[in-house]
């Protein structure tokens, strides 16, 4: 895998840069020097033959079983024999987990979406008409509702962006599908509403709980089919994050984090306040771009990553985290008036972020395979257009 | 370090107002009951030695069985909401539901695709050392109970059959298939964080308690302990190694009131590394002691108010979803105040969704005040107390120096089940729901007994901190006792106390009746 991707060469320079730069950071007194100072790496762009290879991690995964539980037994020794009828019966058995499973469906129908002649097109409706039939989604959702707070609210979310994808699309699967998917849309969304509304505090995390993220997910379904989860991701994020002065970016990344608790909230704050108000906000909430203090947020894989296969494969969510970073640094310039002279900065840096993801997407097999595709394609169309 | 204002759980929404402050420390002494110490005496230690004795033996459940087993075994087992924090007590390995999941939520999508079957492990009496007792952390406790009893009275009815079972369960080779079962598990952990992944099993409860029982056989004159103690060392080094190395990672602490609470398990710990001469996990604990707790204020006592079943959720602390750790988000903040998350990280780490107010069986805010009992000398302690805890007369305080309430009702469920269940009106299913509340309320009141044995255990600890000549220390015995006879009264001999109580009744009673042993700076 790597190799395919035509900015190998670019990562790999990036990746030599941060070898040969100093002990001690550089001190940068403005944007402009600072965006001077940054590897001139041009955004990838979502073109057919991305979208081929990223269609085919999530077809290669999406029939691939979830992982026979592996933990060692206390007293009782387990056999595990998967569910009968599973074909019929589950939605999202495949891609290691059952999220990973929906995100993976979301990026074929993106994908089939954005370019509906793919070679690969065929394929991917099959697969999805196998995964998407009435009887699989009922099963799936007679399941959620015995499963109290199984994958709430990253799972949820994730579902209802792929519920937001199929029904915006004017395609008579799609419109077959997305019929069959709406009960367990509607189930989730419930389900989230009542969570966020229990939200004493934000999770702050930069793993799966994290509350920004998933409002972020959510929210392109709340906006266009369901006002009452729309109103309660605003009542939310006002009560849980509109308060918030001076992230604490010293503490990023956290040891396992694929994401970033500051931009995504940032991000999250940019599509839900006005301009007005959201361009004080953010200046309260976030170091300059050039400082010191913002540069966690910025901290590429350093090049024991890449030299190392087995550091890779232990630390896979290093590289989701180069592509969620992006898609966060892409949604932030979306935010801001396309004249602010930080959205070249910070387009720069997302693809200098993803940059560092893509010639990694093979490197660690499934451990990766089963998730990037959905969050390099996240950064793609981002970063592509001016809002999603 | 500057005290951090909003450091620990917020207060409860409580409609039942507080009772005002008493003047001083002579009227709420006038105002408690008079109640003296409970008596060590071999009535007691006996009634205390037979229950764990009769589970021992008694196989724990098969997972994923209806009910996981009985009914009533919960109280234990329950873990304290946003114990995931960090790793599980209770949640086994391989866990997993048959056919379709009931009611009785797993939380972590068991039977979505792989549906598990069991079968009992070959020699699990000669491979496994704590199989009893409804769960391992259970089964160790028990273990530890009869040993204290034995070393207390050596020569009763009870002897020749507690040494039996000891010698069944403490054999080179339980030890050693214990040691080479939680090998195995550390190294099956997934390196890769997943979305529902949960921690080492056991740790840190189990792990605490195990250090515990070691301590009690190492510090046990007796040819056979010398022998049951020589065969638990590599598995206590083990885990002695593992809890520090958690307890060093910890980026704050957990504040439930529930087994995962990280002071409770470091009281325990501690326990043994001052017998074991283990300097490593001494200094490890110590140390994230200070980082945790030093610069800590005002704790909310008032939100550790146990409120009978009929009257709300009881003592569980209320509230859902959201932890009440440390955080920048208190709510006695003005709701227009900045929310500064770089300063709220520098004094206190950032908030996470773990943590919890209330008590389910040990006290947030006594848990926490015993343990800096062993980490600071008594004058810094009595100055560290004044500042954490509210004056012991006052009206905030009066939750802890109230016996909790005998139940007459199991508390209704916290979160109704996501689907409506039918009421059945048959004869069958009338008797069905009764049997199933009975159970619920004993569950309840084991729950209460623990929370009070913990309770009084945690004031004997305090108590004997301070300095002999403060005024405070002959209230702090009498709130121990108080809490303490509670414990007592709410124990019954039933399967929902009898694997777990004892040894949090025991555990008070070596508090009151050992020299105990502190950590000097």
């Amino acid at each position: 895998m790597i190799g395919a991707w035509p900015l190998t060469a670019l990562a790999q320079t990036t990746v030599q840069a941060g070898v040969a730069r100093p002990k001690s950071d550089p001190v940068f007194s403005d944007l402009a020097s600072f965006y001077a100072s940054l590897p001139a790496i041009a955004p990838h762009p979502l073109d057919r033959t991305t979208a081929l290879q990223l269609s085919t991690m999530p077809l290669s995964c999406m029939d691939h079983p979830q992982p026979r539980p592996n933990a060692v037994p206390y007293l009782w020794e387990a056999t595990f024999t998967p569910v009968a009828d599973y074909e019929t019966t589950r939605a999202f058995y495949g891609c290691y987990d059952w999220h990973s499973a929906v995100n993976s469906a979301w990026t074929l129908v993106r994908l089939l979406k954005t370019f509906p002649d793919l070679p690969t097109a065929p394929a991917i409706r099959q697969k999805l008409n196998d995964h998407f039939s009435a009887s699989n989604i009922a099963g799936d959702l007679q399941f959620f509702k015995g499963a109290g707070t199984f994958e709430l609210p990253y799972g949820y979310a994730w579902l209802l962006r792929l519920q937001y994808e199929l029904r915006s699309w004017n395609d008579s699967d799609a419109v077959r599908w997305a019929a069959n998917i709406q009960p367990m849309a509607s189930y989730m969304s419930e389900r989230m509403i009542t969570y966020l509304k229990g939200l004493q505090q934000p999770v702050r995390t930069g793993v799966h709980p994290n509350t920004a993220m998933a409002m972020d997910n959510a929210l392109g379904y709340a906006r266009s089919f369901d006002p009452a989860l729309e109103a309660e991701i605003r009542a939310s994020a006002d009560r849980l994050f509109k308060r918030d002065i001076r992230c604490n970016t010293a503490a990023e990344p956290g040891p396992s984090d694929f994401a970033s608790p500051c931009l995504m909230e940032a991000a999250i704050m940019g599509q839900l306040m006005d301009r007005d108000s959201f361009l004080p906000w953010l200046d309260a909430f976030l170091p300059q771009l050039y400082s010191a203090e913002f540069r966690p947020l910025t901290k590429g894989l350093g090049p024991e990553f890449v030299k190392n296969p087995a550091a890779v494969a232990s630390k896979s969510h290093i590289v989701g985290l180069a592509f969620v970073r992006a898609t966060s640094m892409g949604e932030l310039a979306n935010a801001l008036p396309a004249s602010d002279p930080r959205v070249p900065v910070l387009r720069r840096l997302a693809a200098i972020q993803a940059a560092t993801g893509f010639p990694l997407m093979g490197a660690v097999g499934y451990d990766g395979s089963h998730y990037y595709a959905s969050w390099a394609t996240t950064y793609l169309i981002t970063n592509a257009a001016p809002s999603m | 370090m500057r005290p951090v204002p909003s450091q620990q759980p917020t207060a409860r929404r409580d409609t039942l107002p507080l009772r005002s402050d008493f003047r001083d420390l002579p009227e709420l002494l006038q105002n408690l009951p008079t109640i003296a110490p409970r008596q060590f005496d071999e009535r007691l230690a006996l009634w205390l030695g037979a229950l764990p004795l009769s589970c021992l033996d008694r196989l724990q459940a098969k997972p994923g069985a209806r009910g996981s087993g009985r009914a009533n075994a919960l109280a234990d087992s329950m873990r304290g909401r946003g114990a995931g924090a960090a790793d599980s007590t209770n949640n086994g390995p391989a866990r997993g539901s048959t056919g379709t999941p009931g009611p009785a939520a797993t939380n972590n999508g068991a039977g979505y695709f792989w549906v598990a079957s069991y079968t009992l492990m070959n020699d699990h009496d000669r491979l496994r050392a704590f199989w009893g007792c409804n769960d391992w952390h259970s089964a160790v406790s028990s273990t530890w109970a009869v040993i204290s009893v034995l070393k207390r009275y050596p020569r009763t009815t009870l002897t020749d059959l507690t040494r039996e079972k000891l010698n069944a369960h403490l054999g080179r080779a339980n030890l050693e298939g214990e040691l080479s079962f939680f090998r195995a598990t550390a190294e099956a952990i997934n390196p890769i964080p997943s979305a529902n992944q949960t921690g080492l099993f056991e740790r840190p409860y189990g792990f605490a308690w195990l250090l515990e029982l070691a301590s009690a056989l190492h510090t046990w004159p007796d040819t056979q302990a010398k022998r049951w103690s020589a065969n638990i060392t590599p598995l206590a080094t083990w885990m002695a190694d593992s809890l520090g190395a958690y307890f060093t990672k910890l980026v704050e602490p957990i504040r439930t009131g529930a087994q995962g609470n990280t002071a409770l398990n470091m009281t325990l710990a501690l326990d043994y590394a001052d017998v074991a001469h283990d300097t490593k996990l001494r200094g490890a604990i110590v140390s994230t002691a200070r980082r945790f707790y030093l610069s800590d204020s005002t704790c909310s006592t008032q939100s550790e108010r146990v409120v009978a079943a009929a009257g709300g959720r009881g003592g569980r602390g209320g509230g859902s979803g959201g932890g009440r750790a440390a955080n920048a988000d208190s709510s006695r903040r003005q709701p227009t105040t900045p929310n500064d998350l770089t300063a709220s990280a520098r004094g206190a780490p950032p908030p996470t969704p773990f943590g919890g107010g209330g008590a389910v069986i040990v006290s947030p805010c006594l848990s926490e005040a015993a343990l800096m009992s062993r980490v600071l000398e008594p004058r810094a302690y009595a100055a560290w107390l004044d500042r954490v805890l509210p004056p012991l007369q006052s009206g905030r305080f009066a939750p802890l120096t109230e016996a909790i309430a005998i139940p007459t009702a199991a508390p209704p469920p916290q979160q109704p089940p996501a689907v409506a269940v039918a009421i059945d009106t048959t004869p069958a299913g009338r008797a069905a729901t009764a049997a199933a509340a009975a159970a619920a309320l004993a569950t309840e009141r084991a729950r209460l007994a623990g929370l009070s044995f913990s309770r009084a255990q945690s004031m004997e600890r305090i108590a004997r901190a301070l300095p002999a000549t403060d005024p405070r220390v002959v209230a702090w015995h009498r709130l121990s006792a108080i809490q303490a006879e509670r414990g007592f009264e709410l124990m019954r001999d039933d399967q929902a106390g009898l694997s777990w109580l004892p040894a949090q009744a025991l555990l008070y009673l070596s508090a009151m009746g050992d020299e105990r042993r502190t950590v000097r700076q």
